[in-house]
């Protein structure tokens, strides 16, 4: 079995943080953490910080973080972001792992017929052909 | 030695209904962090509390079978084994009941019957008209026009609400609309039910009769205690509550002691005695109260600067209100908050709700529809308050369009499109979508766009408070009892 893909004790392995003049700088690598979960966290996160996205080669990202309210805490900032991108990419694993059986959901709770057992349809709702409704002492023989 | 017959065991060993680790896969589910703990929701809308850790470990394929946490995602359809595919139908079911008002269409026609009004209230979203008798009255050829789309929604259950202004100043035009619409239904043959929505001021026994014949219900507003209310709504006299509290007793005597309800609006001045609003409508014998915010429409947003707040606020006063209802109950006073009912209902049960602000698609038009005074048909009685200030981006047409012009309009099916929660950017991934809905009007008024920007909408940021005090507050012994009742 794998090691757990992502835990809360990796936060600090995903991103090289500093802060320069004021601003918080993060790095991302997005062998980690993909640009989806990187986006989506990223938006969450919009209300309360400003963030400017700069590809520094084809798998690190430079994040340039200004919070909103001036008195936040840099280091309270990026741990919430970094609880972000974690957050992000479980979401992203679920996605991508339960997004055929959503489909299937979906399809079947507004389909007019079964999908999944179409003879369903077609059944007599009277017909009886595994005998169910038959007491075992009237059966012709008793499965063992 | 005799031997005894060696008997078949009727049960398989428990080992034989244990999957091996990584023997089951994730269903769909979203989850949302609180702390060092995530609420975890299906797709069915069923709710889970995990710590981080345990969530991680879900997500992992790492769960043992053996444990309780196992076995509760795996019943309550978090995960599945591979053996068995009856969960399938089970969640479809519930999905599909989810969704039932969307297939049942409109059921609340509203109709703006005058904007005159006697009342001169800062937060009303319409305006005040009192002149001018019949220019902002509707006519009878224009409620007749309103009839005919009534009886063409595929709904079984039409609710006819009648507003205003003042809807009583119009009430020659009530009794024709329910008349004539109660003749159309001897042919559609649905479950036709009426309500007028008014301050009481204008109250005659004659209406009181004629809405006894007609089994009409009233709603009407109550702010609170008489200075409060009196300050939320002057008229001349400075009598509002005074009437307003004669009429319902006058409503609940000719009528019923639960034909008549009532509503109230939070203003700045409100948010300082929850407690004191509350022991009125105890008082006044009510057994539901709706502790409803501001909106930010039409004439409101003018005097928004004197009686608005913000969400914190509002958040603050709703809080403080709820504990102290909770503490009513617990003192054997029944009274209930409807805002957490109408959410409790959707957390503890599969059923949707006809409540136009928490619906996914919007309920704009769908839920219900607004027919003006003047012969425009809105979206719904918010789209009508912004169009009061000359936003007429939520008009649907006039009486005079046919049904389907209005109804399946590019224009109402763009908006249905844009609102599936399923597909909006962070509702998609959110924990209490299922629970959620949208609000075009206000996302268009307050933000610019129909769809709005969830990390800075006051909507996202009030119900995402409100789904976490309700799921702690059901966490609490003390409280659970009382408000699963409530979603009942």
């Amino acid at each position: 079995m794998d090691e757990p893909i992502i835990t809360t004790d990796h936060a600090a392995e995903f991103t090289d943080t500093r802060v320069v003049n004021g601003v918080l700088e993060l790095k991302v690598d997005l062998q980690v953490i993909s640009e989806r979960a990187l986006l989506a966290a990223i938006h969450r996160l919009s209300g309360r910080m400003d963030v400017s996205i700069h590809a520094e080669n084809k798998t690190v990202r430079k994040l340039t973080v200004r919070p909103r309210n001036k008195m936040s805490n840099l280091q309270e900032v990026a741990w919430e972001l970094n609880t972000a991108f974690i957050d992000e990419s479980l979401r992203q694993i679920i996605r991508a792992e339960t997004a055929p059986i959503r489909a299937v959901l979906i399809a079947q709770a507004f389909s007019k017929t079964n999908l999944l057992h179409p003879e369903l349809d077609a059944e007599d709702p009277g017909e009886d052909r595994l005998n169910i409704s038959t007491p075992d002492r009237l059966k012709p023989e008793q499965v063992p | 030695m005799i031997s005894l017959p060696i008997l078949k065991s009727p049960f398989k060993a428990v080992e034989a209904y244990r999957s091996g680790t990584d023997q089951y896969m994730l269903l769909p589910f979203r989850f949302e962090r609180i702390g060092e703990q995530a609420i975890l929701t299906n797709f069915a809308g069923d709710y889970i509390r995990l710590s981080i850790q345990d969530l991680s470990t879900l997500v992992d394929h790492r769960l043992d079978p053996s444990t309780q946490i196992y076995n509760t995602l795996l019943s309550r359809h978090f995960i599945a084994e591979s053996d068995s595919d009856s969960w399938i139908d089970l969640m479809a079911a519930a999905y599909r009941t989810r969704f039932e008002p969307v297939a049942n269409f409109t059921g609340l026609h509203i109709f703006v019957v005058t904007l005159r009004c006697d009342h001169s209230c800062p937060y009303c979203q319409v305006s005040r008209a009192q002149s001018e008798h019949g220019k902002y009255d509707m006519t009878v050829d224009t409620a007749r026009s309103a009839l005919e789309l009534v009886f063409q929604s595929p709904n079984p259950c039409i609710k006819i609400e009648f507003q205003g202004g003042e809807s009583l100043l119009n009430f020659e035009l009530i009794k024709l609309i329910v008349l004539e619409a109660k003749l159309l239904n001897v042919d559609a043959n649905r479950e036709l039910s009426f309500v007028i929505a008014t301050n009481l001021a204008q109250l005659t026994n004659e209406m009181l009769e004629f809405c006894k014949q007609e089994s009409i219900c009233i709603s009407t507003s109550l702010d609170g205690p008489a200075d409060l209310h009196n300050m939320n709504r002057p008229r001349p006299g400075h009598n509002s509550h005074e009437l307003a509290v004669d009429g319902i007793e006058r409503c609940r005597k000719h009528l019923g002691q639960d034909t008549v309800s009532a509503l109230m609006t939070t203003t700045k001045a409100s948010l300082e005695i929850p407690e004191q609003i509350i022991d009125e409508y105890v008082r006044l014998g009510f057994n539901s109260i709706f502790l409803r915010w501001l909106s930010p429409y039409g004439f409101a947003v003018k005097s928004s600067g004197i009686i608005g707040y913000d969400t914190v606020a509002w958040m603050g006063f709703y809080e403080q209100g709820l504990r102290y209802i909770l503490k009513l109950n617990q003192q054997g006073i029944m009274i209930r908050e409807e805002l957490a009912s109408i959410i409790l209902r959707k957390i503890l049960t599969p059923f949707g709700c006809g409540y136009v602000d928490l619906q996914s698609p919007t309920g704009l038009g769908l839920s219900a529809v607004v027919y003006n005074y003047d012969g425009l048909v809105y979206a719904s009685d918010e789209s009508r308050m912004l169009a009061e200030t000359g936003d007429t981006t939520f008009c649907l047409g006039t009486v005079k369009d046919s049904y389907t012009t209005i109804f399946g309009s590019e224009k109402l099916q763009s908006w249905v499109d844009q609102t599936m929660t399923e597909a909006t950017p962070m509702c998609c991934d959110c924990a209490f979508e299922p629970w959620c809905g949208t609000d075009p009007v206000f996302h268009h008024a307050v933000q610019g766009d129909l769809v709005g920007h969830r990390p800075t909408s006051g909507y996202c940021a009030r119900n995402m408070t409100l789904f976490k005090l309700l799921l702690e507050l059901l966490d609490q012994p003390e409280y659970s009892s009382i408000l699963r009742r409530w979603a009942l």
